[in-house]
């Protein structure tokens, strides 16, 4: 157990409180409150918006914003799919006379 | 680690930019602008020219293209698609145009002719209207 906590703990990255950029990123329309989770008008199949603009905040509307919002989704994902291959390869890496860390038995020297 | 993050966000900013490009680039190619009047032609009985030109012309801006790139036939999913990267901004800057008009919302809508006629019959009285 201690090796697995002591691999993911030295290779996950672990956002902290830089979790708070969430708050800049994604949010599925039909939940988004400043639109009353209205439906696409004209046949989009996209589901998502940003947070800001899901929230009724003024100048959430830019491009820059909606670009960020997008940005930081793709990276949500992407920390997400490293950490949960960190966390996967923690369970080999902790199987006894598995992985890189594994101590090998001392052998008995001959003469 | 604080590092690693901003490399992350950074590359996923890049990511969008970057697709956002080659999704447009994918629904412009093999496109050259056409005046309006000649893309009107093959709709001259379904819709007048002015509305045919401003749902061009307001599709183009909430799009941002040239609205002689845009066909009538052209259907709205494909539009979103290449809209998609900067979630649906084109999409709701038409469906406010529409809003602003004061005229409803119209039933789903599949290609840019279905916006023109039912732009055309929301705001012309119904034949027989007139004395």
């Amino acid at each position: 157990m201690d090796r697995y906590t002591d691999f993911v703990s030295d290779y996950a990255i672990n956002v902290g409180p830089y979790a708070a950029a969430l708050a800049g990123g994604l949010w599925p329309k039909s939940l988004a409150p400043a639109t009353l989770g209205r439906a696409p008008l004209l046949g989009s199949t996209n589901p998502l918006t940003s947070v800001p603009r899901a929230l009724g905040i003024p100048g959430a509307d830019s491009v820059l914003v909606r670009t960020g919002a997008a940005g930081i989704g793709l990276a949500t994902v992407g920390i997400g799919f490293y950490d949960l291959t960190i966390e996967l390869e923690g369970f080999l890496y902790a199987i006894p006379s598995q992985g890189s860390g594994s101590c090998t038995q001392p052998q008995p020297q001959s003469h | 680690m604080e590092l690693w993050l901003l490399i992350a966000v950074a590359a996923g900013i890049a990511a969008v930019l970057l697709f956002r490009r080659l999704t447009k680039q994918s629904f412009l190619a093999g496109r050259v602008p056409e005046p309006l009047d000649v893309a009107y032609a093959s709709v001259k009985d379904q819709v007048s020219f002015e509305v045919f030109r401003e749902v061009l012309e307001a599709i183009g801006k909430a799009y941002r293209m040239d609205p002689r790139l845009i066909r009538p036939t052209d259907s709205f999913s494909e539009l979103s698609k290449a809209d998609s990267w900067v979630l649906g901004k084109g999409e709701d800057d038409l469906t406010a145009w529409v809003d602003k008009k004061g005229l409803g919302r119209p039933t789903r809508l599949q290609t840019v002719l279905d916006l023109a006629t039912w732009l055309q019959r929301s705001t012309s009285p119904p034949a027989g209207a007139r004395g």
